[in-house]
């Protein structure tokens, strides 16, 4: 199986099987351009969101593979755990999947947020962003 | 905050990183409603912004709604040059569809589409005498026409109609006025009938609701479109009668049959 290397903003290597590394389209058209003798650097994501992102994409790879046994109860379940997260890191993983193009994943963090300010007043969602950003900074 | 070296060297790599793109704002509103994005417009400019564009709109539209546009009699959405918010704003309104018998319009905070027969597509007993029956506008009515009764004994008004819903329950209603000068009305009950030529259930509901402008709609019965319909067909049979009296009775406007989506009901 050949492999990817990807590096994440500080720095660090992770090598995945190029199949996975090919549901980031924006990974998929770096490996297009510049081919891959090198590692693909990934500067606007940091190696916490990066591992996370590659676990999602690695369950759903495998959850969709013939003869995975699956529930979509279980898949569910994997997909509600994993933006159970703070607000800041579930911010980084919307931009992360913005950036990395992952689609599925996006909708996935774009929903989540869309559910925690849809009944909140508009008053409380500005504060939610600014402290977000705040815990980050 | 109890973080790694790692991600204080990321801190300074990428100052203000969680200012989230108006693209993404976007992508999380169109997640959201309608009546969501208007309340959300007043967190800031970024929410105001994003929540006009075409990635929003696109989403809170209804499910075919290409189909309405394509049934419309005059032209909405500007031929494709009008932004997607525009084009839920035209829906927001009753549009006219087939030979102009039918309307929709869509539930502005919702997006649930309503659908209209006009009465002019109603089979009326004695419609066509002058003295009887007239046929004017009135404000507030769906349609530009509506069925005025002057007087009648035999009141008898039904109708057939077929149409596509969405999975959903919906309500049936008669959308009526009475004059102030109204007469009549206090011999007998009138009778309302409701049934479907599909085989589908009719639940009977008896409940009168005065809407804008002293329209009241009559719930007249209900019917479940079941999810694994996509668009279910549907045909209803319905009347509207008052032949048992015998007396003369006048001063009803008749606007059309409705049938909306019956969680918009606010009784």
């Amino acid at each position: 199986m050949v492999k990817v290397t990807l590096k994440s903003a500080e720095g660090d290597v992770f090598e995945v099987d190029e199949e996975l590394a090919l549901e980031s389209l924006m990974v998929k058209n770096m490996i297009e351009d510049v081919g891959l003798d090198s590692a693909i650097s990934l500067p606007n994501v940091s190696s916490t969101i990066l591992a996370k992102v590659i676990e999602y994409i690695k369950f759903h790879m495998d959850a969709q593979k013939d003869g995975s046994k699956k529930t979509s109860e279980e898949i569910k379940a994997f997909d509600d755990d994993f933006v159970n997260v703070g607000i800041p890191t579930l911010f980084e993983m919307v931009l992360a999947s913005n950036y990395l193009n992952v689609k599925s994943l996006l909708s996935l963090t774009c929903n989540t947020v869309a559910n925690m300010i849809k009944t909140k007043p508009p008053a409380e969602v500005k504060e939610m962003f600014t402290s977000a950003k705040q815990a980050k900074a | 905050m109890g973080r790694g070296a790692g991600n204080r060297n990321l801190k300074s790599a990428m100052p203000g990183a969680l200012d989230l793109p108006e693209s993404i704002i976007a992508s999380i509103l169109s997640h959201t409603s309608p009546g969501d994005v208007a309340r959300l417009a007043l967190v800031n400019r970024a929410f105001r912004d994003a929540g006009r564009t075409d990635i929003v709109w696109e989403r809170m539209l209804p499910v075919g709604y290409h189909r309405f546009l394509k049934l419309a009699i005059s032209s909405i959405g500007g031929g494709g040059s009008s932004s997607k918010r525009e084009l839920y704003e035209q829906l927001c309104g009753h549009i006219l569809i087939g030979d102009g018998s039918e309307g929709l319009w869509i539930d502005r905070a919702t997006a649930a589409v309503c659908h209209s027969f006009s009465s002019r597509s109603l089979a009326v007993t004695w419609g066509s005498t002058a003295e009887y029956w007239e046929w004017s506008s009135k404000h507030g009515a769906r349609f530009d026409e509506v069925a005025h009764l002057k007087m009648v004994c035999w009141l008898e008004l039904s109708g057939n109609w077929k149409l596509s819903l969405a999975p959903g329950t919906y309500t049936v209603s008669w959308r009526l006025q009475l004059d102030s000068d109204a007469f009549g009305w206090d011999k007998e009950p009138v009778r309302f009938s409701l049934a479907t030529l599909d085989g589908r259930p009719v639940s009977m509901v008896a409940r009168a609701r005065t809407v804008a402008d002293n329209w009241v709609e009559y719930d007249v019965g209900q019917i479940v479109v079941e999810d694994e319909d996509e668009l279910g067909e549907v045909e209803l049979f319905f009347s509207l009668q008052e032949i048992v009296s015998g007396t003369w009775k006048g001063g009803l406007f008749i606007d059309g049959v409705i049938v909306q989506p019956s969680h918009l009901i606010v009784e």
